[in-house]
């Protein structure tokens, strides 16, 4: 930490103002916005990949890349989305690097970790299942489910047409309630 | 949100929160920053260097049988070459330029957006 006594300061500064010290190159705001922002990146990232350690490595490079280039962000308001396409661009980044098409069926995680390929639960259960989705399926149903973006949103950020996004999320939820039918079968007891 | 969602796999989504250990993480993020500083500190030093590098083979030229002909066309060209000849040495223009890119490398690299 370049000045450790400004961070319990900016742990209360609000969001747009933190972002706005590290466009201006403030090194301090920027380690503190990755502190506010990690565990969204990462969690993204391991729904993408299924595995905690690639997902971390992926992360890394995410906030890299944007301490490289938060100087060239339009607007603080934009922040949000182009972080978003800076976490899809390393993602499809690492799918090239691996020689993996977008349309390709998925089948299982990148990597499976060995620690927790015996310990059954939601999480493993909901990773593995996102793995089974081709990459450009799997993206659309995590953006709509897990980041609540629109259909509309989801289309302008991968830079395809909409119907396409809803094909895609419809498909991909079928599939992942096929999969994951033990999960909504126990919701809906629990539900009545 | 999309009202399109089916319900319970958005449940299942809203449910799923692994747990990331937030401290070593951090760490690691703090300690690829210093690297990817370092790493963009040192391409503005080598670029520095590669510039004054050219800027000296420029002033070697410069002050060579050519530079005499075109400064020697006029006295205060003359002149001039000769005050300049103390300083714009192409050692001293090697060492000045790295050192300016290595003192601006934060602009440089702003401008540049590295």
């Amino acid at each position: 930490v370049q000045n450790p006594s400004r961070r319990p300061r900016l742990e209360h500064v609000a969001e747009p103002l933190v972002i706005k010290l590290a466009v201006d190159g403030d090194r301090v705001a920027f380690e503190e916005l990755v502190r506010r922002r990690q565990q969204g990146v990462r969690r993204f990232q391991r729904q993408l990949c299924g595995d905690s350690t690639l997902a971390d490595d992926l992360a890394q490079q995410v906030f890299l890349r944007a301490w490289r280039s938060l100087r060239n962000l339009q607007s603080i308001e934009a922040f949000n989305g182009w972080m978003k396409r800076l976490m899809i661009s390393v993602w499809f980044d690492e799918l090239r690097r691996r020689r993996i098409s977008l349309d390709q069926p998925g089948h299982t995680p990148l990597t499976v970790e060995p620690s927790i390929r015996e310990t059954p639960s939601l999480e493993r259960d909901l990773e593995n299942a996102l793995a089974r989705l081709e990459p450009r399926v799997r993206i659309c149903v995590l953006l709509a489910y897990s980041e609540g973006n629109s259909h509309s949103e989801i289309a302008e950020l991968l830079q395809i047409p909409l119907g396409t996004v809803k094909s895609h999320v419809t498909r991909g939820s079928e599939r992942l309630r096929a999969l994951l039918v033990d999960y909504a079968d126990a919701d809906r007891r629990q539900a009545t | 949100m999309n009202e399109q969602l089916d319900p319970e796999l958005s449940r299942l989504f809203s449910s799923y929160a692994p747990e990331f250990e937030s401290s070593d993480f951090l760490a690691k993020m703090q300690r690829a920053l210093d690297r990817a500083e370092r790493r963009a500190c040192w391409r503005i030093a080598i670029g520095s260097t590669v510039i004054a590098i050219v800027a000296g083979v420029a002033a070697v030229f410069a002050s060579g049988p050519l530079g005499k002909l075109v400064a020697l066309t006029d006295h205060t060209s003359l002149l001039l070459e000769s005050q300049l000849a103390l300083w714009l040495t192409p050692l001293n223009l090697t060492l000045l330029t790295a050192l300016v890119g290595l003192c601006l490398h934060r602009r440089i690299r702003a401008m540049l957006a590295l």
